[in-house]
């Protein structure tokens, strides 16, 4: 089904990606602008991600939260995230509205009302996400980790923003803003679903959104004012108490960029190693060693740089560096012996089956075809991926780990409860013991 | 819309009762190659001994650790090599166990997913981890305001006395014994009153000579659960649930009182007046008088959460401590206006025509198929209420939802719920009724 995805360019520079899938009478229309936390100057950060919200305040012609009340109107769902690299709108509705979509997207593309006084009540909305957030304390530790693991450059930031920015972003800064990132010719529409045909979707988009011409007036935009990481001297340690009542210990290393030859490698290993109760970590951590309640990882992509992370949840009466050094140990394993035959064949077959159930939805296609095109660079790469997973041999997922995971740029976060409850430290005192007698 | 044929068609289906009482749905659909296989029981959470709370979960996950002819990484190796996962579904009066694969491993992923049902292992050592993982899971749900807020809500809404006001706690959880679990898989987990779907892409004729007999094989006589009585209408005052936790700069509400179950004749009348309320997202009252019109909130929202003779209204939201009574107050106002003069057209035509249109998405793909069958049977219903659903709803009057409206939803006796630092939303919240104070760490 794949083979039959079709592009192409508008004159205004908008790049629309479409795909007919049939199966339930629905489209998702998705629109997905080349910017998010990356592209933001210091005393601005947040405003991305204010952008976003402001996007469904109204235009000239449309009144302040329409879109997403007309979308509702019709039985259909629509949101929008932002992310580091991408900020996209997602409209999913009944076949027969889709041209009612274009019409919402080509108005907020063209003309978004951004005033003042909608800027004042969203921003205390966008303050009350900010303290959602805030108020988990793992959140907030994992928030000061990322920093330590960017330091330097804009990823160190998350697309949430710093709270002083977001209080005195004005709507003349969202308005540049606007006028510089959300045009046409920095941005894909991308269409699935139970459409006529692909010419008609293409006449129609070209009508509508098409229209729309940009309004950066030639700037050039900033390619993510990126600055490659320093490399840490060594590994970096980051220890938190935290009134969370279960110990936690993340290990990260640096990964590659999205659109890297090394990115499929590395996420094959990162299968191998966390996933499922195959997996390295649960096998050795959790039911081997008994020392883990429970055991995981993945790897964060981004446009120009990534994290692989690894974690373990634990009980009080084992120790963090325990718990470091046995994770430590599964990554030294791969990165010395590699994998096997078999475990490359199960994640081969994850990867495919994984692939087969996205095919039911409209929307997850329309996302990952969207996430592919901006943030690795071009949607092939993910159409293509089983083929090139095909091709790959245990030799080159070992050379990848190795240029990645390496001791020297390892980061570490320790979350340590304040209070340890008695329960759980007797419990895992116990557990230890039994497993002594039994394994012994 | 045409008189004649329905608008929602499910796909061609054939629907047998096997002798040992399993009802097994065929759904071919050869869209792409691959399959889910759901089996739901009706017994959950409401099944689980007073203050052992918690067993029906870890029964289920237990389960999942594979049959007793084989060690859990045997099983765990065999199914995920060939990239197929389990699933499952732990609610108030049913569980859904399930599988999905590719096709051309059905052959033997199915089988190995039946033996793990009909004789699973129910190991020792694996219990054990699994109380552990439950008990940190609990524990860090403690971090979590809203998921605080609700589990405060139902325990003040239902009491302990009934099984719907009862939650697990790291103390209910340690309660539990190996024997407990075993107990419940024997007396709960039957084929009787059971329904398997399987949908995907097999044929019909083949599939049922290779399965039908493995379906049938598991013979287990189980012993069915009395339907659960409503709890008691509550009446007089309203009662303020005030859980302190000093470390919070935002305060998390949930207000509500109980509401007609899911067999209720009124039901598709409240669930469409929910819409209005709070239950449509900016398209809601609620929405729009606190956060489009305000700014005070990132979310609020009103849902009926519905078991087969009961349910719950209960509208939930967030807000900065300092403006947890302003909000409350405004939500309460919203509420209270809505009751006493009902819906308008206009919103009765944008809540059924949202109604109608959202259907086209619960059918998309084998999943949400085999949710939907799943769903219709629990409550025993064929597949004409899905296909006729735009009917009725079509059918529906604004007399219908105010009557409606009248009988089932009020703004005496409710239980509000707020956690958030005490200390700082104790005066906003003090004029709304009598006050209850907890401590986060406190079990609900």
């Amino acid at each position: 089904m794949l083979n039959r995805i079709v592009e192409r360019t508008l004159a205004n520079g908008l790049k629309v990606i479409c795909l007919k899938k049939t199966g339930a009478p629905v489209v998702s229309v998705q629109i997905w602008y080349r910017t998010g936390s990356v592209n933001e100057r210091d005393g601005v950060r947040g405003i991305s991600h204010m952008l976003e919200h402001m996007m469904f305040r109204g235009s000239a012609t449309i009144g302040p939260e329409v879109h997403a009340r007309r979308i509702n109107d019709v039985g259909g769902h629509c949101n929008a995230f932002t992310a580091e690299d991408v900020t996209a709108f997602f409209n999913n509705v009944p076949r027969d509205c889709f041209d009612m979509v274009l019409s919402l997207e080509a108005d907020r593309m063209n003309a978004l009302t951004l005033s003042a006084d909608l800027l004042k009540t969203e921003r205390k909305v966008i303050i009350e996400e900010y303290h959602t957030y805030m108020n988990n304390p793992v959140t907030k530790a994992f928030l000061e980790f990322r920093r330590q693991f960017f330091a330097g450059n804009p990823y160190e930031t998350s697309p949430l923003g710093i709270l002083e920015n977001i209080q005195t972003i004005t709507a003349a800064d969202c308005r540049a803003y606007y006028d510089l990132w959300y045009s046409p010719d920095n941005a894909v529409a991308v269409i699935v679903g139970d459409i006529e045909s692909e010419d008609q979707v293409f006449e129609r988009v070209a009508a509508v959104l098409g229209a729309v011409r940009g309004r950066s007036g030639g700037a050039a935009r900033p390619d993510g004012h990126f600055i490659a990481p320093v490399k840490p001297a060594g590994i970096q340690r980051m220890k938190r108490r935290v009134d969370f009542d279960v110990p936690l210990l993340v290990m990260g290393f640096p990964a590659p960029p999205s659109s890297s030859r090394d990115a499929l490698p590395l996420e094959i290993m990162q299968q191998v190693v966390s996933q499922g109760e195959s997996s390295r970590l649960y096998g050795e951590l959790v039911r081997r060693q008994s020392l883990a309640v429970m055991a995981g990882g993945m790897n964060h992509y981004l446009r120009h740089a990534g994290m692989s992370l690894f974690f373990a949840v634990f009980t009080p009466d084992v120790s963090a560096a325990r718990i470091e050094t046995a994770l430590h140990r599964q990554i030294e394993i791969v990165r010395n012996h590699g994998i096997t035959d078999s475990e490359l064949e199960k994640v081969k077959n994850a990867t495919l089956t994984h692939r087969v159930f996205e095919m039911y939805s409209a929307e997850h296609l329309c996302q990952r075809i969207g996430f592919s095109e901006i943030v690795e660079g071009n949607y092939r790469l993910w159409v293509e991926r089983l083929a090139t997973l095909e091709k790959l041999t245990v030799d080159e997922l070992v050379d990848a780990v190795r240029r990645y995971w390496n001791d020297e740029e390892m980061h570490v976060l320790h979350l340590q409860p304040k209070k340890i409850s008695p329960l759980l430290f007797i419990a895992g005192a116990a557990k230890r013991l039994f497993k002594k007698k039994v394994t012994v | 819309m045409s008189a004649a044929a329905p608008s929602f068609r499910f796909p061609p289906m054939l629907e047998a009762r096997l002798p040992n009482g399993l009802n097994v749905i065929w759904v071919p659909q050869r869209e792409h190659p691959a399959m889910t296989v759901a089996l739901q029981i009706p017994a959950g959470k409401f099944c689980d001994s007073r203050e052992k709370e918690g067993i029906a979960e870890l029964a289920v996950a237990l389960l999942q650790k594979g049959p007793a002819s084989l060690s859990t990484e045997e099983f765990a190796e065999k199914l995920e090599h060939t990239g197929a996962s389990l699933f499952s579904e732990v609610g108030d009066e049913h569980i859904i166990i399930g599988c999905q694969t590719l096709s051309r491993f059905a052959g033997m992923v199915v089988p190995l997913f039946w033996e793990m049902v009909r004789d699973p292992a129910l190991d020792e050592q694996e219990f054990g981890r699994l109380r552990r993982e439950m008990t940190a899971a609990t524990q860090a749900e403690l971090v979590d305001p809203g998921m605080l807020v609700k589990k405060h809500f139902y325990a003040e809404l239902f009491g302990a006395r009934h099984p719907a006001g009862r939650t697990h706690t790291v103390a209910s959880i340690k309660r539990i014994a190996l024997q407990d679990v075993r107990d419940f898989c024997a007396q709960s987990l039957f084929p009787g009153n059971s329904h398997l779907v399987v949908v995907g892409d097999f044929d019909i004729s083949a599939a049922r000579s290779s399965w039908e007999t493995l379906f049938a094989s598991w013979n287990t006589a189980g012993r069915e659960a009395p339907p659960m009585p409503a709890p008691p209408v509550r009446t007089g005052r309203t009662v303020v649930r005030l859980v302190d936790k000093p470390d919070l700069s935002q305060t998390s509400l949930a207000i509500g009182h109980e509401a007609p179950g899911e067999l209720h004749d009124d039901r598709e009348l409240t669930a469409v007046a929910n819409y209005i309320l709070g239950g449509g997202n900016f398209s809601s009252r609620l929405m729009n008088a606190i956060r489009t019109q305000g700014g005070k909130t990132y979310g609020i929202s009103s849902q009926i959460a519905c078991n087969n003779f009961f349910g719950a209204f209960m509208i939930s939201t967030a807000t900065q401590n300092r403006q947890a009574g302003e909000v409350l107050t405004t939500a309460l106002s919203v509420y209270r206006e809505f009751i006493e003069k009902g819906v308008t057209d206009e919103d009765l035509a944008k809540a059924k025509q949202f109604a109608i249109g959202s259907m086209a998405f619960q059918l998309e793909g084998i999943g949400n198929i085999a949710d939907k069958l799943l769903w219709l049977r629990l409550y025993k219903r064929d597949n004409a209420y899905i296909e006729h659903f735009d009917k009725r709803i079509a059918a529906i009057t604004r007399d219908d939802i105010n009557r409606a409206i009248s009988r089932h939803l009020r703004t005496t006796g409710l239980v509000i719920s707020a956690v958030g630092k005490a200390a700082e939303i104790r005066p906003s919240l003090a004029g709304h009724g009598t006050i209850k104070a907890f401590n986060y760490r406190t079990d609900p």
